[in-house]
């Protein structure tokens, strides 16, 4: 019994596992040069996400009629959009919607997955039926279906936004902490810590949760990729973010009637999405591997 | 085998009460009175004693769970409501729209499978080759372009550039299939390469594992070519996470579709979806979210079902 309370405890935050793991997770990662690159992309995109006022060589927001749809020069480096603001700065600026969208949509999904998960998992019967059901049902709209459901009742806004991909994600987290509770709990380090009468939170949170945590960690990586595409998706539609606000998927909406004037315009802020979700894909599928290589093919 | 079929279409009725609520709950999940969701722009000039009439009319004014049997029972006959702008019946609107979407997604399906099942093969057939490698690339590259950026460089390169194909529309099959196809390569080949690369993935991976069993390991020993070892003793064992994988991408077809619809201005249903958000037609975001979850809750009955013609050791009690 106490070695198995001690089996317990190695898996804490913050116990030597915790220390260990990190910093040996950490090692895998950078050693292998494409992860290490794509590691550096994202860093650098948090850092322009940031430092966004300093870098964006003008107001993202200041019109110039004069300079309407101008090719890239050195006034403009990559030119200017329909309302002649300067795209460089929109396309800086456009890089804080998207990290705080998919970092926020991504933390609502997690919030309200996780304790979903545990409760059909650790509870089973009914409780587990009707969960489970109810997260089938959100699974069979199509994340960009149901999302525009929930922008047409919410509105249209960052919020809303936030809100709107974070739930179409809820099934995936329910899922993955369901099925890791579901073979936790027949492990004997939880069942000696429900013999000493630990109560049923404390168990899920101390005992179950931190071990279910590197396969949560993946799919928020690989998640905040879907999230940051979905964002593209529905602001390309019109039903993110309200203009003046630069976002990517916005710029290409803007950009698209006039692919025959400014093609530049239909190209820069694609390639901003692409290398984001590259990089991002990149990350999650080496952590997976260096987390828990069991997962591959289920994420 | 008829059993396993009636148990998996018992098991969907939870599923399909569960996502016929959600879509019911959604015109009383609106912000302000429901009527007036229902009724559209006339809501704004009314008075309220005809506000007040049309809720009657509307049978808004009886017990919720009345109002949601009588729509159920109007939806399973076929009756979706009507317009709250155009006051068209959307049953009648979806016929038009549905066949639009029908051709994407099967030529999106086409171009994805054509794509993926032959890369995914080689793949794994020359495991760790630099052909391999490049493959694998280019599967990661798939995965993280957006389906509606793609769309944009395609008609930027075929229809601006190089002016071969069209770079908008929609001409159906039965109309003339030439010109159908010509409208349709663009859009196909943009929302399929995202479902290709996937796909491609899943073929590779399963085939690895399944190169790795031991009636593989006995076809090789009775000398047989490493060809015939991978398609005939490899392909079709590892064909089953493959047909699970496609059953799931029914659901991003359908969801890629609309940002799809969008780009190449093609009036199908996820259009027609935006359009009706952007003229609060709520009546119409709510038919079609529905019938695209039925028919994602299909395709995925249909995939279970597959299973069964794919490997017979599985049994069905």
């Amino acid at each position: 019994m106490t070695a198995q309370t001690q089996e317990s405890s190695f898996f804490q935050p913050g116990s030597r596992f915790w220390k260990v793991g990190a910093g040996s997770v950490a090692r895998r990662l950078v050693s292998d040069p494409v992860t290490a690159v794509a590691i550096g992309v994202l860093v650098a995109l948090v850092a322009i996400a940031i430092a966004a006022p300093v870098l964006a060589p003008k107001n993202p927001s200041a019109i110039d009629p004069f300079n309407t749809l101008a090719h890239p020069s050195s006034a403009h480096l990559l030119g200017s959009d329909e309302n002649g603001r300067d795209s460089l700065s929109r396309l800086i600026y456009g890089s804080r919607v998207s990290l705080v969208v998919g970092l926020i949509s991504v933390s609502i999904a997690v919030l309200v997955g996780v304790p979903l998960g545990l409760a059909a998992g650790y509870a089973g019967g009914h409780v587990d039926s009707f969960i489970m059901r109810c997260m089938d049902a959100v699974m069979a709209f199509p994340a960009i279906m149901l999302a525009l459901g929930i922008v047409a009742v919410l509105g249209s806004g960052l919020y809303q936004l936030m809100v709107a991909i974070g739930l179409t994600s809820v099934p995936l987290y329910a899922r993955l902490v369901r099925s890791q509770v579901l073979s936790l709990k027949q492990q004997d380090f939880v069942m000696a810590a429900r013999a000493v009468g630990v109560p049923v939170p404390r168990l899920l949170l101390r005992h179950i949760l931190p071990n279910a945590v590197a396969p949560i960690v993946v799919a928020g990586s690989l998640g905040l990729a879907f999230a940051i595409l979905a964002e593209a998706g529905l602001s390309f539609l019109g039903l993110g973010v309200p203009p003046p606000t630069p976002t990517w998927g916005g710029m290409l909406q803007k950009g698209l009637p006039r692919i025959y004037q400014a093609r530049e315009l239909s190209i820069v802020p694609g390639i901003a999405i692409f290398i984001t979700v590259l990089a991002l894909n990149i990350v999650g599928d080496a952590l997976r591997d260096a987390l828990d290589p069991r997962l591959r093919g289920r994420l | 085998m008829w059993r396993y079929i009636i148990q998996r279409l018992l098991a969907l009725v939870p599923v399909v009460l569960i996502v016929s609520i959600a879509a019911f709950a959604f015109i009383h999940f609106l912000p302000g009175d429901p009527v007036i969701a229902l009724i559209g722009p006339e809501a704004g000039t009314a008075t309220p004693e005809t506000i007040a009439a049309r809720k009657r009319d509307l049978g808004l004014d009886r017990p919720l769970p009345v109002q949601y049997l009588d729509w159920l029972g109007s939806a399973v006959r076929g009756d979706l409501g009507q317009s709250a702008v155009t006051k068209q019946k959307i049953t009648e609107a979806l016929q038009d729209r549905f066949p639009v979407t029908l051709h994407l997604a099967v030529a999106s399906f086409l171009v994805a499978i054509s794509i993926a099942l032959p890369t995914g093969i080689i793949s794994a057939y020359k495991r760790n080759g630099p052909l391999d490698r490049v493959l694998t690339v280019l599967a990661l590259t798939g995965v993280a372009m957006p389906s509606f950026w793609l769309g944009i460089l395609l008609i930027l390169l075929f229809a601006v550039q190089l002016q071969w194909l069209p770079p908008s529309g929609f001409v159906s099959i039965t109309t003339d299939p030439i010109d159908c196809l010509r409208h349709l390569i663009l859009p196909a080949i943009s929302l399929g390469m995202v479902q290709a690369a996937v796909i491609m993935r899943q073929v590779r991976s399963s085939l690895l594992e399944v190169l790795r069993e031991d009636y593989v390991r006995t076809a090789r020993a009775k000398g047989l070519s490493e060809r015939v070892v991978t398609l005939k003793h490899g392909l079709r064992n590892a064909l089953l996470p493959v047909v699970t994988v496609v059953g799931i991408q029914v659901s991003a077809l359908l969801g890629g579709s609309v940002v799809t619809e969008t780009v190449f201005a093609m009036p199908g249903m996820g259009r027609y979806a935006v359009d009706a958000i952007f003229i609060r037609d709520y009546p119409v975001v709510q038919a079609v979210v529905l019938v695209t979850a039925l028919v994602v809750v299909l395709a995925n009955l249909l995939t279970d079902l597959s299973y069964a013609f794919l490997d017979p050791r599985i049994q069905y009690s």
